[in-house]
């Protein structure tokens, strides 16, 4: 059923590592895809050029966002749900937490040694082979869903308003000229817990301050979602 | 490609004990007899060497990785002189030097308490813990294992074992980990069997 | 990072807070430490969101889910309920409306965000004699968190456009060091808002029947073990975020006679509930290697318990881990010492093994380890310490 293609969509400000064009699903019902929290940070570009986290811009995004999302995903036929932290429950609550926190390092990983040449892991041989592993599953059974979708987006502004190609740093708030809008969208396989759909976003405009910003961005982030 | 640096400095926060600084490249470490930080080990899968460390150390040193830096990691510490720290980081000037400081006098549990202290320290973390400390075999000589624990501010349970032994009164050890989750489990076969047949060529 | 409101105050207890504003008592013109043109708190409140202070809720009700996830947070209903009980005994009204967060860190800090978010760091609990000290410093901080002072700064950074000190909020991860730095940079309260975080404090305390002469005791502790730090980077949170002078120890003293309320420590009742986690704090403790810190609170402790084998021992790790010129020689006249003591750990004696074992005794060393496997059957260092019995053998 997954027609298993590595598939690198080139041109534009995204880049997809795409192992699947189309999703599981049982006879005649759509996809199943629970969101996962959106791991989103806006910061602000000070005077003396350093970055620092807005907690407030932060929070607006994250909100613009969901929503973009919701919009998204209905023009593509696949049912979503929104994860919330209740519905763990205690024997899932652990394994649950991790796996967010283990898919963001396995995101930034993927970030860092599959797009950028320099830093490739030469053992993988170009592969795309990324995973959280199968306590994914824990996920499929809370929330009956066959994928997990993960939304990662860091960016930053000017104080004053963005005006033009905004600037992009780490958490040592170094600001580099021409910085961009950095974000992906990475769709997890709950069976195995195997990325199986990762696309990259990189741009220099976009304001996710505002709804039409979020809107662009969630356009960005899920092209090519598999059907 | 240099504005993706900025990133690589994050991600200097998600390695575990040996970080990566910014633009590090990797080598091909093919599955055969390898000659690194004064062992020789024979991996039976390819892993990837990091080229440039941000630790220090008067032992040899190098640091591996199957799947990432921040999945999983092999640490080889080759020949920590008596009397020197078992580790330092680049640049650090808070006091790391004394605390961990290794003597050749110390017993497998003083050496284990000692890298808890160092996980402790190159972490920023409170929770790193050793067990099941056992002797065994370590590079042809009378040495020990244990096995370990530790969360830090990515909040990301890793767990880890190590191989370790002082000869000539220096310490040789080697320590694999990864995440608790996935990545540990995916290559412990393989790092276990590398470091229990590992020679010393110190 | 504390908010404080008014709240639903009884008359009587409006008579207390409403004198003392100690911006009035400057003869200042406005209140500056509370934000002006805000209503009293009351209990249950809830700003609406789309004000700056229900901005401000909504991230930190962020922060605390990523805190709620935290694998440094402490699960331990029985701490939970001890520690509600505590801010109960304060304050009912604002009990209800807060969280309690322990959280496994080995440094004294105590937190309440504006959303009624309290941390309390697991250092702090090693560093507080008994519970009076204790609800010194969660009154306090419930004072900010009444009184609004984070709401009061964050309208203050904003019109100063001070964007590091608004962002700054919660965002270090709780119960790490790369959250210090932010938080000492941006923590901080004017010296009028301590002044009055102090004053509500002592109140509270007072009404609760706490010895309100415990807060001078335990902000005195905190500057002297500032002090008796020698290391270039000060990791004591709580007084990076709360300057402490003599004149603040004086006015403490002061004002804690002035309640007219004699009160209790309730040192006993503290002791007892620490116990039951004392041992692994104290290994978090020693995890640092920072020993001189380590020794000042180990003789602070021992002060308190006098003849407590646990401590002993603890103390003797210290001098063991640091192995200065002479330490060995005290390392092991302090265990020797802790294993007369009352409940002595069973690892004092895998210490004094390894002391004795590091010195050529062996004979003695086999001993020592046999008295800690017999003391601990199932010592999950078992299979080694039994290889150092073989050598000697």
């Amino acid at each position: 059923m997954i027609a298993a293609a590595l598939l690198i969509a080139l041109g534009g400000c995204t880049k997809t590592h795409q192992l699947t064009t189309t999703m599981n699903r049982t006879e005649g019902s759509q996809p199943q895809v629970v969101l996962m929290p959106l791991d989103v940070e806006l910061s602000v570009l000070g005077a003396s050029g350093g970055l620092e986290p807005r907690a407030d811009w932060t929070d607006t995004a994250k909100t613009y966002l969901l929503e973009a999302i919701r919009s998204e995903k209905a023009s593509k036929q696949i049912d979503m749900v929104v994860f919330q932290d209740e519905r763990a429950g205690a024997a899932y609550q652990d394994v649950v937490n991790q796996l967010i926190k283990l898919h963001g390092v396995v995101g930034n990983s993927i970030l860092i040694h599959q797009y950028i040449q320099e830093a490739a892991l030469p053992s993988k041989n170009g592969q795309f082979e990324w995973s959280v592993g199968p306590s994914a599953k824990a996920l499929k059974e809370i929330y009956k869903s066959d994928y997990a979708l993960f939304v990662w987006v860091r960016d930053s502004y000017s104080s004053g308003g963005r005006v033009a190609l905004m600037v992009i740093a780490a958490a040592a708030g170094v600001g580099v000229p021409g910085g961009q809008q950095l974000g992906f969208a990475s769709l997890v396989e709950l069976e195995t817990g195997n990325v199986v759909w990762f696309n990259r976003l990189a741009r220099g405009t976009g304001d996710l301050r505002n709804a039409d910003g979020a809107v662009s961005t969630a356009q960005y982030l899920l092209a090519q979602l598999p059907k | 490609m240099t504005r993706f640096a900025a990133s690589l400095r994050r991600l200097a926060a998600v390695a575990i004990v040996l970080g990566l600084s910014a633009c590090t490249a990797y080598s091909l470490v093919p599955p055969m007899a390898n000659d690194v930080a004064n062992f020789r080990v024979e991996p039976d899968i390819a892993w990837n060497k990091a080229n440039k460390l941000r630790v220090d150390s008067s032992a040899a040193l190098a640091s591996w990785t199957a799947d990432g830096p921040g999945l999983n990691n092999v640490i080889f510490i080759g020949g920590v002189k008596d009397g020197t720290p078992v580790l330092t980081v680049q640049g650090d000037t808070g006091g790391t030097k004394d605390a961990l400081v290794f003597r050749k006098d110390m017993s497998p549990s003083e050496i284990v308490e000692l890298w808890e202290a160092a996980i402790t320290k190159l972490n920023q973390t409170s929770i790193a813990k050793a067990s099941n400390i056992q002797p065994t075999q370590f590079g042809g000589m009378p040495g020990f294992k244990f096995e370990f624990s530790y969360t830090n501010k990515d909040e990301v349970e890793r767990s880890g074992l190590g191989y370790a032994a002082v000869k000539d009164g220096r310490l040789y050890m080697i320590f694999y980990s990864g995440t608790k989750l996935h990545h540990y489990g995916l290559r412990l076969a393989s790092a276990q069997k590398m470091m229990e047949t590992a020679q010393i060529r110190g | 990072m504390t908010t404080a409101d008014r709240g639903r105050v009884l008359p009587h207890r409006r008579g207390f807070l409403g004198g003392l504003c100690s911006c009035s008592l400057l003869g200042m013109a406005a209140c500056a430490t509370t934000p002006a043109n805000e209503p009293p708190m009351t209990s249950g409140y809830k700003p609406a969101a789309s004000t700056d202070e229900g901005g401000l809720w909504h991230v930190m009700n962020r922060v605390e889910g990523e805190i709620k996830r935290s694998r440094h947070l402490i699960r331990d209903p029985a701490w939970d309920a001890y520690l509600r009980d505590i801010t109960t005994r304060l304050s009912a009204d604002f009990s209800n409306d807060m969280r309690i967060y322990l959280m496994r860190t080995p440094y004294f800090n105590a937190s309440m965000a504006p959303n009624g978010m309290m941390q309390v760091w697991t250092g702090l609990l090693l560093r507080v004699d008994n519970e009076a000290e204790l609800a010194a410093v969660l009154g306090h901080e419930m004072g900010h968190y009444m009184q609004r002072h984070s709401l009061a700064k964050v309208r203050d950074a904003r019109a100063r456009a001070d964007f590091a000190t608004v962002l700054g909020l919660g965002l270090g991860a709780a119960g790490s060091l790369a959250g210090l730095a932010v938080m000492a940079g941006h923590f901080s309260f004017s010296r009028e808002q301590e002044r009055e975080a102090d004053d509500i404090g002592l109140q509270l305390m007072a009404k609760a029947g706490y010895a309100p002469m415990a807060a001078s005791e335990v902000w005195q502790q905190i500057m002297e073990e500032a002090k008796a730090d020698p290391s270039p980077k000060n990791d004591n949170v709580m007084f990076a975020t709360h300057p402490s002078s003599e004149e603040r120890m004086t006015t403490l003293r002061a004002k804690a006679a002035e309640t007219g309320v004699q009160g209790e420590p309730y040192a006993e009742r503290y002791r007892e509930k620490v116990r039951s986690i004392r041992f692994m704090l104290l290994e978090d403790e020693l995890r640092l290697r920072q020993y001189e810190r380590s020794l000042v609170l180990l003789q602070r402790l021992q002060k308190e318990t006098p003849g407590d084998g646990e401590l002993i021992y603890f103390e003797a790790e210290v001098y063991r881990l640091r192995a200065g010129q002479n330490d060995a020689k005290t390392a092991e006249e302090t265990y020797e010492r802790a294993v007369l003591a009352q409940n002595a750990p069973p690892q004092a004696w895998r210490s004094l093994g390894l002391i004795q074992r590091r010195d050529g005794r062996h004979e003695a060393a086999g001993q020592s380890f046999k008295k800690y496997l017999d003391l601990r059957p199932d010592a999950e260092d078992r299979a080694i310490i039994a290889s150092y019995m073989e050598k000697t053998s």
